[in-house]
């Protein structure tokens, strides 16, 4: 582990029961989670993307202990820089304090936002819960985070519902920033925007991140946005990472036959770009009783006897590119070409 | 274009009359769409793109009222006024579905929960035409495997909660298809679904319109939809249509500040090296609020004098391509 | 307040407001408006028919009814309304922490207050009540402890909900524990519909208050309570039916305008009930 990893997550899984009956016993899991190593190194962008279901929401909120990680380590950089801390394994006073620097910003700005509470309170909340500062601090660091997120002072009086959803993202942010964080979670924070809004959102994001010298986890179902904003990105199925490399590399010279289907489905705003779509067939397995073998074998159309048996390691397969599959090293993959 | 359009929209205006004033989500729209064309309509949240469709559809119920303007459709030989027509009346509803059908971002919505999708389709047939149930159950079954639902006789016993979105769209697809309409509107119909998913749709979508001979009226906020579908592009805001044009056209030469912006906003998966978008500032006014002049003026880089006080008209800028924008026009 | 600009519309809904008020007022001044002492014990006028005087006529004991009514009142009010604060301050805190809490705790607390709910409300009020002695304290109590079961179902319903809402998780995010969320979060988000409930079940204390009195087991006589009163007039209603008059009037009228004034509360705050009807 090398001194600018910020987050190192091991071997990460969060499965939750199925229960039924009066007894209410366990008959099955689904394994949101199965098993997710990802690092994150401080001041990057790191896009974790895939389709619904696949586990990349649950993975964020496992990472923050938002919900309760089945098993795995979490280690972060904590205050003193020297050394990691387990993240699932810290009592709640140290994971109280460990929170001042992750935050999460999510996906939907109404819910996250409490209707009952003015946009100065929303914003002043996370320095009130960790007892920072006295009230004037507060409410004046308040309104210095609503002017770095590009709203004004008198907006701090207001109530939520008199925003529209890019200022109430952007109060969300706000939020995330009150603690002076290093690592943000974003959970899907601009696929609930009107297209001319989210660019002002991801805008905003890459300044904040230049400013304040923030480090990203970006979750995210749309390509096109991820690829934008992210220096690495991880795709992910079925509750595991199946490749990750650093965007320019992910995207020209994939390694992975889902990484590559993916790609070829995300409609691009030109009508003369045509990239021949790989098909795939059929829906997503459920996560409660998943593929043996690979994951993505039945609907892979390179599958091959082994990957029907065994699961394929997460390995290096090229210089700072991993992935899991079979055929890695031999499938010569369609990325995209640059123009 | 020498043939003759098969719906024509002409100046139509739908205004809401709600407690709190008078929402002009709909403000002077017209357009046509010829036979086996896809027109297009993108727009953000709010412009009026799905309370147009519902007007052409006959859906326009209280508070919502046609205020003007005339949607005229070639019917049994003559041409109607949609419009003009009590949305539950009978004329309407002998229009719906067969010469115009439509669907939704959300299948649930429209299919009723409690009955197998077969039996839905099969209603669908014999509402329309006079067959037999042994014929329309074999269309149904026909129509499911059209729409690339594996195992369509199964299926076809199944309810809609048995299916994955994608198969209740295809399903929801294949009820819209079953009289074979003219027009077939679709809402967002790709929306709510994972992109491999929509992919499967978009082609399915493509497919039919070869097949069935369909024109159809794609509505979305995903210009890279409109760009793998579209013939035809309108472009909406605040209620109006702010530019017009064939596919190619507004993609590579957009007039309207309007489009511009929309284009620059989008990450590209096509392009590198692009670090910055180009956000259009500010939000969407109210419809309750329209502002007077043009409607994009309070967020336009280039709003001139003229354009706070006067609302610009569609003017043609090039063959077939037109935009409501003063920069392109000389003011009288 | 928009609240109140919505509710002027509901003409039933406001005339029984203002009715509920009036009721209201007069527990409030019931000393200085009563016509006579109702105390007042005058063998000489007992059982006298309502006349320009007694309005409402004469007890057993000569006393004026009309005055009893205007202090039975007071006392009605104040035991139901103190018995319905007391069952929402006992059952609202406990819904809302078991409901949040979940998990083991939440299952033991739930079936507990199943167990409860099993009994008649007035069951469980006789049974209190017996144990707590028969004084105005007592009645308030009793009915509070044997409602309070249902405020725990409901303010751990709404919480259920309300927990669900994602800036519940970027306070946990945070770093803040639950009694920050209850009030900080939870409470002013389920307040309203609390408060709707709690005027709904109004009537139900009055008329569990009055059934206690009636069987002797509420507040105690001289001091008068509805019930009890109807107790009294049923004993005489063959030579004396106008005793009966007052109290069953005042009972019916507060129950109903407690009632409609709940539904069209409801009704305000959540416009679609309406349209169902």
């Amino acid at each position: 582990m090398s001194d600018d990893t910020l987050l190192e997550v091991r071997g990460l899984r969060k499965y939750f029961p199925i229960r039924k009956g009066v007894l209410q016993r366990t008959v099955a899991e689904v394994k949101a989670v199965d098993g997710v190593d990802l690092a994150v190194k401080i001041g990057e962008t790191v896009g974790l993307v895939g389709e619904s279901g696949c586990g990349k929401t649950t993975t964020g909120r496992a990472i923050l202990r938002l919900t309760e990680p089945t098993s795995g380590e979490i280690l972060f950089r904590g205050r003193d820089d020297a050394r990691m801390i387990d993240v699932a394994t810290a009592s709640p006073a140290r994971l109280k304090e460990l929170r001042r620097d992750m935050q999460i910003i999510f996906q939907d700005p109404y819910s996250s936002l409490n209707p009952r509470m003015t946009v100065g309170e929303i914003v002043a909340e996370p320095l009130q819960i960790q007892g920072l500062m006295g009230r004037a601090e507060r409410e004046a660091r308040a309104l210095d985070l609503l002017k770095a997120v590009g709203l004004s002072e008198d907006h701090s009086r207001r109530f939520p519902h008199e925003f529209s959803g890019g200022q109430r993202q952007r109060i969300g942010i706000a939020r995330a920033l009150a603690l002076n964080p290093k690592l943000i979670i974003c959970d899907e924070p601009v696929s609930a925007l009107d297209v001319s809004i989210q660019a002002q959102v991801i805008n905003l994001l890459q300044d904040l991140q230049e400013r304040f010298g923030l480090t990203y986890l970006f979750i995210a179902h749309d390509l096109s946005v991820v690829k934008h904003i992210s220096n690495r990105v991880a795709v992910m199925y079925l509750g595991r990472i199946v490749e990750l490399a650093s965007t320019r590399e992910l995207f020209e010279n994939p390694k992975h036959p889902y990484t590559e289907a993916l790609m070829s489905a995300v409609p691009v705003a030109d009508p003369d770009f045509k990239v021949e779509r790989i098909p795939l067939e059929g829906d997503v397995p459920s996560p409660v009783d998943p593929p043996k073998g690979c994951h993505f074998h039945p609907r892979c159309r390179y599958a091959q006897d082994i990957c029907r048996n065994e699961v394929p390691a997460y390995r290096q397969v090229a210089s700072a590119h991993f992935a899991s599959c079979h055929r890695a090293d031999e499938l010569g993959l369609r990325g995209l070409k640059s123009s | 274009m020498s043939v003759d359009p098969l719906i024509e929209v002409k100046d139509l205006k739908v205004h809401f009359h709600t407690e709190d004033g008078v929402a002009r989500a709909v403000d002077g729209v017209g357009f046509s769409i010829a036979p086996e064309r896809t027109l297009g309509v993108v727009g953000e949240s709010g412009c009026g793109k799905s309370v147009t469709a519902r007007a052409v559809m006959g859906l326009i119920e209280a508070p919502g009222k046609i205020e003007q303007g005339e949607i005229l459709l070639r019917h049994n030989g003559r041409t109607v006024d949609i419009a003009k027509l009590d949305p539950r009346g009978a004329e309407i509803r002998g229009i719906r579905g067969t010469e115009i059908a439509m669907i939704f971002q959300e299948p649930m919505t429209s299919l009723n929960p409690v009955f197998r999708i077969g039996d839905q389709i099969v209603e669908a047939i014999l509402l329309h035409e006079k067959i037999g149930r042994a014929a329309a159950r074999e269309r149904a079954v026909e129509l499911l495997a059209a729409v690339g639902i594996p195992l369509p006789r199964q299926r076809f016993e199944q309810f809609p909660h048995q299916l994955s979105g994608g198969m209740r769209q295809r399903a929801m697809i294949a009820m819209a298809m079953s009289c074979n309409p003219k027009l077939l509107i679709a809402d967002e119909p790709t929306t709510a679904l994972d992109v491999t998913i929509q992919a499967q749709v978009m082609d399915l979508m493509n497919a039919l319109r070869r097949d069935f001979n369909t024109a159809i009226m794609f509505i979305t906020h995903d210009l890279g939809v409109i760009a793998g579908m579209a013939d035809d592009v309108v472009v909406m805001y605040l209620g109006r249509i702010v530019e017009s044009g064939p596919v190619r056209e507004i993609f590579r030469n957009p007039k309207h500040p309007y489009t511009q912006g929309l284009m620059g906003s989008i990450p590209s998966l096509a392009d590198w090296g692009v670090r910055r978008l180009t956000a259009i500032d500010g939000v969407v006014p109210s419809p309750f609020a329209v502002p007077q002049g043009c409607g994009f003026a309070p967020r336009c880089p280039h709003a001139m004098e003229i354009c706070r006080t006067r609302s610009p008209d569609l003017a043609e800028v090039a063959p077939g391509h037109a935009a409501a924008c003063f920069l392109n026009q000389v003011p009288t | 307040m928009e609240f109140l600009r919505r509710y002027r519309r509901d003409t039933v809904g406001l005339f029984f407001g203002v009715l509920l008020l009036i009721l209201y007022a007069v527990a409030l001044t019931a000393h200085w408006i009563t016509p006579a002492d109702p105390m007042a014990v005058n063998l000489r006028e007992v059982f006298s028919p309502p006349s320009a005087k007694h309005w409402l006529g004469t007890d057993q004991f000569g006393r004026d009814v009309l005055s009893r009514v205007i202090l039975a009142t007071q006392v009605t009010v104040k035991v139901t309304s103190f018995a319905c604060l007391f069952a929402v301050l006992v059952g609202v805190p406990i819904g809302m922490f078991v409901g949040y809490r979940g998990g083991w705790v939440e299952a033991v607390a739930m079936r507990l207050t199943d167990m409860l709910l099993i009994f008649p409300i007035i069951m469980l009020a006789i049974v209190i009540v017996v144990v707590s002695g028969p004084t105005e304290t007592g009645v308030v109590i009793a009915l509070g402890i044997a409602q309070a079961p249902t405020f725990i179902r409901i303010a751990r319903g709404v919480t259920l909900a309300a927990k669900e809402e994602l800036y519940v998780e970027a306070a946990i995010a945070a770093g803040s524990g639950w009694p920050h969320i209850l009030v900080r979060h939870i409470w002013p988000n389920i307040s309203t519909p609390i408060i709707v409930q709690a005027t709904l079940t109004l009537p139900v204390f009055v008329l569990n208050a009055s059934a206690l009195s009636y069987l002797g087991l509420g507040v105690q006589p001289p001091t008068p309570e509805w019930g009890q009163m109807l107790n009294e007039a049923k004993d005489h209603l063959i030579t004396s039916p106008y005793l009966i008059v007052g109290p069953a009037l005042a009972l019916v009228v507060f129950v109903l305008s407690a009632n409609l004034v709940g539904d069209a509360v409801q009704e305000t705050l959540n416009p679609k009930l309406k349209k169902r009807k």
